[in-house]
């Protein structure tokens, strides 16, 4: 009996094997393939029937980039048996209208493409393409919708048409045309208030950024002048028309998006990402112009295959480069173009930034003749724009070429950012060459990099990371305090308890702060705690690990000095000093602080924003902690809810066992929703706090060079501001609760306009 | 036992790091790794009798996630000039990271 269940489980894996592989071989034709495969699958309907169709239907998310072979596969068995066509289709749809329901729009998006597609093997009739399309479209003319919900609609149809447009225009013309004019009606009358706080270039000359509707709008009109053709679609579905041509075709029901609601997360618009144009390409091949079809199709490709395999860099580049039509195209080009837009997407890139440095480096494995040279091209072409780059694009880029140069033992040409040195410090192209060896320092170590530079660098080479420490050894006699933190020093040293400790450090009284800062310091501090830090970051200062091992073992001691807020800011302004050529361990060290609960979410947001910080507002450090801090707030929120839906979930399952059990879990359950009340209240907070000192510290910056007749455009205004777009995009979906809040209290019509623009740009995005 | 470890591996947000240079420090795998996501503590491995770094370490992460693409994408790449590895680690216990040179 057991071995005939394996035999089962082996032949349901040769099943989706053989199904999810197709094509995957190389050796024979696909035609060839699809021609084998459906065959074998006719003849194991009558057995495995259920696991068959569940396959199939899974493709359609699981592997969108092919999306035309399975629809051929579809229509091949579809012609063998009409009636397993019908559960297809009817399991398909059935998908959809989940997916709608459960607002998985990309999966949503899928399975309309791939229903549409099936008009092309012949399984369902134009008709039923044309009133799908018209259901969705029916959505564009709702006017209280919000627009990130017209958009999706639009852009779903939209970007079916040049799989369909043929066929389409061929039998249902009236219709097709009628849909057509109600796209195009919309894309001329749509809102364009997102555009602006989605662009990487802030400058209208050198920008070649398009909303992603009015792009490809375009390209289908570009795509009816040259007869509704489209080049680089594969289409398997044609060697078969003999034997389609002769299958029945199924009738879609009517699929009715479902009504808005007040909660729906809608994808947020994007901006077309162009870097190349012809004159840049070396090698002998011409790009798709921008405003084909063919660019559309091939980028639309290329982001399918790089959210299917994007879990797998070197299957993702191996599929990447064999895309079809590859010996026509400078695909190199187009796929350094892809990728950069996808890295510098706003808010946030669809996957982990990570995952881009490590396919181009893939990529450039599999072409290493050619890629690298595309490369360096980009990279020429971005820093030369630098000067009106957003500057959070600044830093992912400076983090990807700082990890890619890490893997090709940092072999750049220097030498030709030389004549950029010249600059002033507070330029984009030098803040993006000290942001670049600053990671690569961290990514490697100080010598190497000082060594591999030209002289000349030395002006943007950042410092040689270490603990700035002010006591040692010998006690002198100027510094107050020294002799108590040599003591202090020896009796760490000598592990003494925490009441000696404690005991040392009382020597000096606990006095409030002198009114002056100390040299170096962002703001005064009281000597005891700069005593107490000062020793234990020397003490931790040779790795992450020696001052994690402090921090744990002087813990009490921390809490106890650090115990107001106060207090806190007054540590953290300590610590910022200490390690102010060493960022890393600063955030590092921050981080866990506010882990292990020594200081606060609060603390840490007036730390960053403190007067004294400002000076780092240019670097990414400050950035860095704050955009940890809110992650962490949302993520301690988002455990809490997701855990209290469990219980309910386990109550209603359990209802009706014993009364203990459930008082119980209904103790816990009440108990778990104060705690969430609590930091749901603490987050809101949090972000209130934190776009206030956003933007108290612009007013003042606007206020300042207002009255000093200067232009008040600097880098440091340019990285705060987009760093406050970059958090209220970022974080929209929890922001947008605040709205009222944040829309009486701080951006409001007194704001200064500046500032206001940035807040429209997060309504833009959500509106 | 064997069940157990698998149990282990498969809930871990622990790694295995080998093929390090001896001179790459914690610091420089912290970069690397909390590119992937935030990450918990390293523990470099050490030489039974020296006391140094002698090629790996164990890397954790806060995170399943974090681990899993630490596995997916820092795997293969250089460090050190060096192409390091990862490897689902069980969680590390007092007295794994004391290594033959």
């Amino acid at each position: 009996k057991r071995r005939r269940y394996f035999d089962e489980e082996d032949a349901e894996d040769r099943l989706e094997s053989l199904i999810m592989h197709v094509f995957d071989k190389g050796m024979s034709t696909v035609e060839a393939d699809l021609d084998e495969l459906a065959s074998i699958l006719e003849a194991d309907l009558v057995n495995r029937r259920t696991k068959i169709l569940d396959l199939l239907c899974q493709t359609p998310t699981c592997l969108p980039d092919r999306m035309t072979v399975y629809t051929t596969l579809v229509g091949l068995l579809n012609a063998k048996s009409y009636n397993f066509g019908a559960s297809v289709v009817e399991k398909l749809v059935e998908h959809l209208r989940k997916s709608l329901e459960e607002q998985q729009f990309k999966s949503a998006r899928h399975l309309f493409h791939f229903l549409a597609d099936l008009v092309n093997s012949n399984v369902i009739t134009p008709a039923s393409v044309t009133q799908l399309m018209e259901s969705f479209s029916s959505v564009l003319s709702e006017i209280e919708s919000p627009q990130v919900r017209t958009d999706w609609y639009a852009y779903t149809v939209m970007s079916a048409i040049p799989w369909v447009a043929e066929v389409l225009i061929d039998k249902r013309k009236p219709e097709f045309e009628r849909i057509l004019d109600k796209l195009e009606n919309y894309v001329r009358r749509r809102k364009k208030d997102h555009i602006a706080g989605l662009r990487v270039w802030s400058s209208d000359e050198d920008s070649t950024e398009e909303d992603y509707l009015d792009s490809l709008w375009t390209q289908i009109q570009s795509m009816q002048k040259d007869s509704w053709n489209s080049h680089f679609i594969r289409k398997p579905y044609r060697s078969f028309n003999n034997v389609l041509r002769e299958a029945l075709q199924q009738s879609l029901p009517l699929i009715q998006p479902p009504p808005h609601e007040e909660s729906t997360v809608y994808p947020v618009p994007k901006l077309v990402f162009r870097l190349f144009e012809d004159k840049d390409i070396v090698e002998d091949l011409v790009l798709p112009s921008h405003t084909s079809i063919e660019w559309f199709v091939l980028n639309e490709s290329i982001h399918n295959v790089i959210d299917v395999w994007h879990k797998d860099r070197r299957e993702c580049a191996r599929v990447l480069v064999s895309i079809p039509g590859k010996s026509k195209l400078p695909l190199n080009y187009i796929l350094v173009e892809c990728v950069f837009g996808d890295l510098f997407r706003f808010p946030s890139p669809h996957h982990l930034p990570v995952m881009y440095g490590c396919l181009l480096l893939e990529l450039c494995r599999l072409n290493p003749s050619t890629m690298p040279v595309v490369l360096v091209q980009a990279v020429s072409l971005l820093f030369e724009r630098m000067d009106h780059m957003n500057t959070v694009c600044i830093n992912r880029f400076a983090t990807w070429f700082s990890f890619h140069l890490s893997n090709v033992q940092f072999r750049w040409d220097w030498e030709d950012w030389q004549i950029h040195l010249e600059l002033p410090a507070d330029h984009p192209k030098r803040k993006f060459i000290s942001e670049v060896l600053d990671m690569c320092i961290r990514l490697s170590y100080h010598e190497r990099i000082s060594e591999l530079l030209p002289d000349s660098f030395s002006s943007v080479l950042p410092p040689r990371p270490k603990a700035n420490v002010k006591y040692n050894k010998e006690v002198k006699a100027d510094l107050p305090g020294s002799d108590v933190a040599q003591r202090f020093l020896t009796s760490v040293r000598s592990k003494a308890s925490l009441d000696q400790l404690k005991s040392v450090l009382s020597e000096l009284a606990d006095e409030p702060p002198t009114t002056t800062p100390s040299e170096g310091c962002i703001m005064p501090v009281s000597l005891r705690l700069e005593v107490f830090l000062q020793t234990i970051c020397n003490v931790g200062s040779k790795s992450f690990s020696h001052m994690f091992l402090a921090l744990t073992k002087f813990k009490s001691l921390f809490l106890e000095l650090m115990a107001s807020e106060n207090a806190q800011l007054e540590g953290l302004a300590i610590l910022t000093e200490i390690w102010e050529t060493n960022s890393q361990m600063l955030t590092v060290l921050v981080d866990k602080m506010h882990r292990i609960k020594i200081v606060s979410k609060l603390s840490l947001v007036k730390w960053i924003f403190h007067p004294g910080m400002s000076k780092f507002f240019i670097r990414r450090f400050p950035w860095d902690i704050l955009d940890s801090t809110l992650r962490k707030t949302i993520d301690q929120s988002l455990q809490m809810s997701e855990e209290l839906k469990q219980m309910e979930k386990s109550v209603v399952e359990k209802s009706g066992n014993d009364k203990m059990e459930s008082d119980l879990v209904e103790e816990r359950k009440m108990m778990l929703t104060d705690d969430l009340d609590r930091a749901e209240a603490e987050q809101k907070e949090t972000f209130l706090v934190v776009l206030q000192h956003f933007v108290m510290v612009l007013t003042e910056h606007l206020l300042q060079y207002e009255k000093d007749g200067k232009d008040s455009a600097t880098l440091w205004f340019l990285c705060t501001r987009d760093q406050l777009r970059q958090t209220l995009c970022q974080y929209a979906d929890v922001i947008v609760k605040y709205r009222e809040a944040l829309e009486s209290l701080l951006f409001t019509p007194e704001t200064d306009k500046r500032i206001l623009a940035v807040y429209h740009d997060f309504q833009g995005l959500i509106s | 036992n064997r069940d157990e470890l698998d149990q282990r591996l498969k809930t871990s947000t622990t790694l295995y790091v080998g093929n390090l240079s001896f001179y790459t420090t914690e610091e420089q795998l912290h970069a690397l790794f909390s590119m992937c996501g935030d990450v918990k503590r390293i523990i470099m491995g050490l030489d039974k009798a020296k006391r140094t770094p002698c090629g790996f370490c164990f890397v954790e992460h806060y995170t399943r996630e974090a681990a899993a693409n630490a596995v997916r994408y820092v795997n293969g790449m250089k460090l050190d000039d060096r192409i390091i590895r990862t490897d689902w680690d069980g969680g590390f216990q007092e007295g794994r990271q004391y290594g033959r040179g």
